[in-house]
């Protein structure tokens, strides 16, 4: 009797860890996507949203349609998703950097020259495309702070992101004109 | 308990499976925005028009002592178009000839100059100047043309002048020119546009989007400069399916193309070329450019009807004027067949009494544009006959050309060319005498005829023929080939005097 109720609590023991084990590994393995399903946001009209680091923050546009989702635990980013499901921007602000270093940091693949130029509301836009041609890589400077963005696919997507850059409009928090 | 735990677990996998299931909904029917501009940059010309099927006078000089070679090519019965065509011409040859301090005259050359091929080339107003220049090292003007617009009424010609030697190139200048045939409207490249500064706009979009820019920000207006050279460049621009190609003048930038990796500042080594759908370049055209630009289908424009209605002005060309005498007959078909494939005319000095027997031979050779002489009735030596027998022979075949070819039939050419005072004051016409007789009567070989006939004439020569020797015949292709191998150009008598031929004996042009 004894041996079974040693089988019967080993048994309980065991399952209780194989349980907890479950649920440990649907926590990490879930929860962000979960999260994402919690919080990306389908725009009903055009919008704007804030990201913001500790001396930056930057108004990007979101058009009526695409979807918008933040990054878990961190306001600094923002990813925009067109209503096609096909393009897909990932936009973080930093407090700082030198631009043409963060392109190179931020990039995923070895890219292309780099072209300079401005956006409409005047800030420096320096951007180059990946060697293999699929996303564009970008930075939008204000002062010491930076925008940066990666888009893709470019081709037939290139246009909507300008789109997008002629209305993002970065500043540095505390900094008037 | 065990089963709670597990009811828990499935309940738990549940709610995720659910709450990932609440990704956003995409849309396949949603497009991206595209460019404002719709525009191409394009790295190669655009295909030059085919003037094979455009009849066309070609024409082409070549002057040593001025150190000038000009091809270019007449729209028959496109009288203004015509004459801005020559007048590019003129002033270009004029530029050369002040600067090296020789008076232009027309110019032939011996045997095989292989002057012969003419007018207008396609592809070579796009070649680089040094390949137009060639290797002499003097300095020297070439002149070359290519259609580049031929579309309903509507034509286009382009002339390309460069003058420099081997080693620089002093000079590259552009014109083209249209004209509307139905209208009689002509106008030169520049015509086509009004408002330039909306192509800048639209060119500098477009180089920026080929140049991966993405800045929306507003292009600035051309500089004075800028604005000039653009419109220089569309001298050299074309339609083309619609679209508008302008090429980019060399060193043309602007500051939104600054700074952008794809942007190469066009040079003679990387010329681009801009290509503008109607929707862009149309808030811009003249209502000659829509005129132009509107035009559509196979060109319609006048067919040449016969060499000598075309324009050939002989104080440009080197011109001579071939004769043919005692016809018609049954050869001379195959010599106006020869003619007509050469964009050729000739004199034809006709026999009354041939004439009567061949009156449709008589109205063709005035249909494609030669002209008829009277040659006499029956051939006489009209200095052994009275007054009134010369007036006869020459009152009846007068009377029997005009009515046939409705020309004015106002010179005559004697018999054996014996002539008198007396003959020439009841004639009361210019007799019209040689300074080149071949003898094609006098039995020679083919080889000679050929080789004398080519090889004798000289700038504003007569030269005599008969189109009932079957020699003449045979060697007329040849000998037209060589004549213009040489560089003449084959008139009538009255083109060569341009329209004034003198009184009295007449041997030779001036």
């Amino acid at each position: 009797m004894a041996t079974g109720s040693v089988q019967r609590a080993l048994g309980v023991v065991v399952l209780t860890a194989v349980v907890t084990a479950m649920l440990g590994v649907a926590v990490v393995a879930l929860l962000p996507p979960i999260w994402v399903a919690a919080t990306t946001l389908v725009a009903e009209e055009d919008m704007t949203t804030t990201i913001r680091g500790e001396r930056v923050e930057a108004s990007v546009p979101v058009p009526a349609g695409w979807a918008m989702r933040p990054t878990f635990a961190d306001e600094s980013r923002v990813t925009l998703t067109s209503p096609d499901g096909r393009m897909q921007v990932d936009l973080a602000v930093r407090d700082a950097g030198d631009p043409v270093v963060t392109l190179g940091d931020i990039a995923p693949r070895p890219l292309d020259a780099l072209s300079r130029e401005r956006t409409v509301a005047g800030q420096e836009l320096l951007h180059a495309n990946t060697a293999d041609g699929e996303l564009i890589v970008g930075v939008v400077v204000s002062g010491d702070a930076l925008l940066t963005f990666v888009s893709g696919p470019r081709q037939g997507y290139d246009a909507e992101l300008a789109e997008l850059l002629a209305e993002i409009d970065v500043s540095q928090i505390g900094v008037t004109g | 308990m065990i089963r709670r735990k597990v009811l828990a677990t499935v309940l738990v996998a549940a709610g995720v499976v659910g709450l990932s299931a609440c990704a956003p909904d995409t849309d396949p029917s949603w497009t991206p925005v595209q460019w404002p501009v719709v525009g191409r940059m394009l790295t190669a010309p655009p295909p030059p028009v085919d003037p094979a099927g455009i009849a066309l006078a070609s024409q082409r000089i070549r002057n040593d002592a001025v150190r000038v070679e000009a091809r270019w090519a007449y729209l028959p019965g496109a009288q203004p178009l015509n004459e801005k065509i020559e007048a590019t011409v003129r002033a270009a040859i004029g530029e050369q000839s002040a600067a090296v301090g020789v008076v232009y005259e027309p110019q032939v050359f011996g045997v095989e100059a292989a002057l012969g091929e003419r007018g207008c080339v396609a592809g070579v107003t796009a070649l680089p100047a040094a390949d137009l220049l060639g290797t002499a090292t003097d300095s020297h003007t070439v002149v070359v043309c290519e259609i580049v617009h031929a579309a309903g009424s509507t034509f286009g010609e382009r002339l390309r002048v460069v003058r420099g030697s081997a080693t620089a190139v002093e000079m590259d200048q552009i014109t083209t020119l249209y004209t509307d045939v139905a209208t009689g409207a002509v106008g030169d490249g520049a015509a086509l546009i009004g408002e330039t500064d909306v192509l800048w706009e639209d060119v500098v979009s477009i180089a920026r989007r080929a140049a991966g820019g993405l800045s929306l920000i507003a292009v600035g207006p051309p500089s004075d400069e800028q604005r000039a050279s653009l419109g220089n460049a569309l001298q050299d621009a074309s339609f083309v399916g619609g679209e508008l190609v302008v090429p980019l003048p060399v060193g043309f930038t602007a500051p939104e193309l600054e700074g952008l990796a794809g942007w190469q500042t066009p040079d003679a080594a990387h010329p681009v070329w801009v290509s503008l759908p109607r929707e862009s370049y149309d808030p811009a055209l003249t209502d000659f450019g829509r005129l132009i630009a509107d035009a559509q289908g196979p060109f319609a424009g006048p067919a040449t009807t016969g060499a000598a209605l075309d324009r050939t002005p002989c104080d440009l060309v080197p011109c001579m004027a071939l004769t043919l005498d005692d016809g018609p007959s049954g050869l001379t078909d195959g010599i106006l067949d020869a003619l007509r494939d050469r964009h050729s005319s000739a004199t034809f000095f006709m026999l009354g009494r041939n004439a009567q027997n061949r009156p449709d031979t008589v109205r063709r050779v005035s249909a494609e544009g030669h002209e008829i002489g009277n040659h006499t009735w029956n051939h006489p030596d009209l200095t052994k006959l009275p007054d009134g027998q010369i007036a006869a022979e020459l009152q009846s075949t007068g009377d029997l050309l005009r009515s046939l070819s409705g020309q004015a039939v106002s010179t005559f050419r004697p018999p054996y060319g014996a002539l008198s005072d007396r003959v020439l004051g009841v004639a009361g016409m210019p007799a019209i005498l040689w300074s080149v007789d071949t003898r094609d009567w006098a039995g020679r070989s083919d080889a000679d005829l050929l080789s004398y006939s080519v090889s004798a004439p000289r700038v504003g020569s007569i030269m005599l023929m008969h189109d009932i020797q079957g020699a003449t015949s045979r060697v007329m292709p040849q000998v037209l080939d060589g004549l213009l191998d040489r560089g003449f150009s084959l008139v009538t008598l009255s083109k060569i005097f341009d329209g004034q031929i003198p009184g009295g004996i007449v041997r030779y042009a001036p």
